[in-house]
């Protein structure tokens, strides 16, 4: 089900500790996937991973948010 | 008038709600939900108005229970004006929100919250820019210390709806993309952020509270403090409250005439009153940490570490709180269980936490220590050791099978936002422990009363006359002059009373049932007995066994020796290993705990859960102690 992503994207899971991305697209229509966009990360917002891992930790729109990384592996960003 | 108070969760809303409502607050029930919303009432120019807090929300698109409580309030509640917390720090998020509200043409007043944490982290919000932008009027407040209360009273008086904006969410394309080019283009016109720096002391705190190593061990070691509270706080109240309750027992006993109904004052209503108060510390006290642990904001950081250990077991991280402390008690467990959003999740912790052994449990856990190895503390302690790892590893294993059967589905994945680190309120906990205690007492307290009233009535009618050979040797204790021999007879008397009450015959019928476990008529007595509340198998067992109440409870050796001498019709031990072993895992696993029952009914506003609890765990005791009697027989264990 999980293809490769396009070039120069990656998947939000799959990033170090201390990356700054911008998301580009979200593959999944999850339930909590619209909780996450209802916080603030929709496509064009930029995204800071606090901690790799799972749950990994996210910093957007001056919030930090814990997120599990079943969810995260659905958001394809591009590096900055 | 009313007024409905709605915000993001983290931005101050409860703060705010307890500063406008103080202690005149009501929880309950959203109707036809399990969402709890609360109600509260402040004086507006001498007039009483209607204050409901609104489950936090992030978005108000009915995806969640929570949200479509909050929808529906808003919609066909028709509140006369809604206060919208906006948090000052993070004012972006919060238009999210503000800009669905205004859309649904009702008077709107934003309540810009902690204005005084942003200045400090030099973020200037102008207000009346803002307000401006918005349509509606915009307060700036501080809910904890209670700065602009008394303007946003004053707006309130003269509430409008607000003004259509161009708040554009419904126009094609992401609805959250463009909600969010809105809110960014209205941040950047109302919002002088200088150089804000992230909050140095929640990054370096969160280094460590969420390691994925060192994080746990300080998990561990806060939730040992919480215990440790619970424990010794707790029982401080908890035997003030047992004493005072035996006091006034004894009292009116002393001043009233022997009857049926000074019994039933002194054993059905006073112990009943006595054994719901009893609740109380456990509650408040867990609440209490709770909520401040909740304030600080290390509880998110808590359930974000447990999160991957919890989904092993197929629940979320934030059902680390109700499986921690339903060692001490499974009620107020249950309570707590609100914090988990997922339906499913929540009812499959509902049901697995009254398997974890509490409190109650330890004395009959002590009898049946000091049954099994007399005078050897090192193998009782083992006893006790056995006891609650079957429970837990009981209670792990019906979380396991329910997620794979009857509420099937993934556990939700996380999302969970890590509030910075904030000094926590007392005035919050103190008015989260009262409002959860009352909460306990209208919901639980009354049924729990009614059911000990019909258990003493149950062990008390059909009257019997005493046995003629008590009768006789009150004779010759009043000859003689013997205290010694006038006890004797009283428990004499007291055992036959019992063994001929509706609930010593029902111990006779069910013995049936019972011997397959090693059990005798007598121990099923017990059982029935400690239906509501297993700790009373001891005293029970203490009447039937004829050592008298008072005497077990001052010396429990002489209960525990009557106890190893009983023997059964053909001379045979009662209390062989095999039995006792048997007896142990029954109280492990067995529901016999009314107080959790009621307190589920209203968690999970039905009856179905607190039935499907009681069968399952009845049906989990009788195979388990069975298994085990039967093997022990089996090897020869006597």
């Amino acid at each position: 089900m999980k293809t490769a992503p396009p070039l120069h994207r990656h998947r939000l899971d799959q990033l170090p500790t201390g990356s700054r991305a911008v998301v580009r697209q979200i593959e999944s229509n999850d339930e909590s996937l619209h909780r996450l966009m209802a916080m603030g990360l929709c496509l064009g917002r930029e995204v800071e991973v606090v901690r790799h891992g799972n749950p990994l930790i996210l910093r957007f729109l001056g919030a930090r948010v814990g997120v599990s990384s079943r969810l995260a592996q659905h958001i394809l960003v591009e590096h900055r | 008038m009313k007024f409905a108070l709605a915000g993001n969760p983290n931005c101050g809303k409860t703060t705010l709600f307890n500063a406008l409502t103080g202690l005149r607050a009501q929880t309950s029930n959203y109707p036809g939900t399990t969402v709890e919303h609360r109600l509260g009432r402040f004086e507006l120019d001498g007039e009483s108005v209607e204050l409901l807090d609104l489950p936090g929300f992030y978005d108000l698109n009915a995806s969640s229970e929570d949200e479509r409580v909050a929808l529906d309030a808003l919609k066909n509640g028709k509140p006369d004006g809604v206060i919208v917390v906006a948090d000052a720090m993070n004012l972006n998020r919060s238009l999210f929100i503000i800009g669905q509200i205004l859309e649904m043409q009702l008077p709107v007043v934003v309540a810009l919250n902690m204005v005084d944490l942003a200045e400090a982290a030099g973020i200037r919000v102008n207000a009346a820019t803002l307000a401006e932008e918005l349509g509606c009027p915009v307060v700036a407040v501080v809910a904890r210390s209670g700065r602009g209360l008394d303007e946003l009273r004053a707006t309130l008086r003269q509430l409008e709806i607000s003004k259509p904006t161009n708040a554009c969410g419904t126009c094609d394309g992401c609805r959250f993309q463009n909600r969010y080019a809105w809110a960014d283009a209205v941040t950047s016109r109302c919002v002088h952020a200088g150089d804000s720096q992230p909050n140095i002391w929640t990054e370096r705190l969160d280094a460590w509270f969420t390691h994925p190593i060192i994080g746990v061990v300080a998990f561990f070691a806060v939730m040992l403090a919480v215990f440790f509270l619970i424990f010794q706080i707790a029982h401080i109240p908890m035997d003030l409250i047992d004493g005072l309750f035996s006091h006034i027992g004894s009292w009116i006993a002393q001043r009233m005439p022997e009857s049926d109904l000074r019994n039933l004052l002194v054993k059905g209503v006073i112990g009943g009153v006595g054994g719901v108060l009893v609740f109380l510390p456990q509650i408040g006290v867990l609440f209490f940490c709770l909520s401040l642990l909740e304030d600080t904001g290390y509880l998110a950081r808590a359930a974000f570490v447990m999160d991957r250990l919890m989904r092993q077991v197929g629940l979320p991280g934030k059902a680390f709180v109700p499986l921690l402390s339903a060692h001490a008690c499974a009620v107020p467990a249950i309570m707590a269980t609100r914090v988990i959003e997922d339906k499913r999740d929540r009812l499959v912790t509902i049901l697995a936490v009254p398997l974890i052994s509490c409190s109650a449990r330890i004395p009959v856990y002590s009898m049946l220590a000091a049954l099994l190895f007399p005078h050897n503390a090192w193998r009782a302690s083992l006893i006790f050791t056995g006891a609650y790892a079957l429970g837990l590893l009981a209670a792990i294993g019906t979380a396991l099978v329910l997620k794979r059967t009857i509420l099937k589905g993934e556990t939700r994945p996380l999302v969970l936002e890590l509030p910075s680190y904030k000094q926590p309120s007392l005035r919050t906990a103190t008015l989260m422990m009262l409002d959860r205690a009352w909460v306990f007492l209208r919901k639980a307290g009354t049924v729990i009363l009614f059911i000990s009233i019909l258990l003493w009535v149950l062990a008390t009618y059909p009257k019997s006359t005493p046995p003629p050979e008590a009768i006789a040797l009150q004779q010759r204790a009043a000859a003689e002059n013997s205290e010694v021999l006038k006890e004797q007879a009283e428990r004499l008397i007291a055992h036959s009373a019992l063994a001929n009450s509706a609930a010593g015959r029902a111990g006779h019928w069910i013995e049936p049932v019972l011997r397959p476990l090693g059990f005798d008529w007598q121990i099923g007595i017990g059982i029935l007995s400690s239906f509501a509340a297993r700790e009373v198998i001891v005293s029970t067992l203490a009447v039937v066994y004829g050592v008298g109440e008072e005497a077990a409870e001052k010396d429990p050796e002489s209960l525990y020796d009557s106890l190893r001498r009983a023997e059964r019709s053909d001379g045979s031990k009662v209390f062989t290993t095999a039995t006792c072993a048997s007896l142990l895992v029954f109280y492990v696993l067995a529901m016999q705990c009314l107080s959790t029952q009621a307190i589920t009914r209203r968690e999970t506003n039905s009856f179905k859960w607190p039935a499907f609890q009681l069968v399952y765990m009845t049906v989990l005791a009788y195979s388990g102690s069975f298994l085990v009697y039967q093997t022990l027989q089996l090897l020869g264990a006597a």
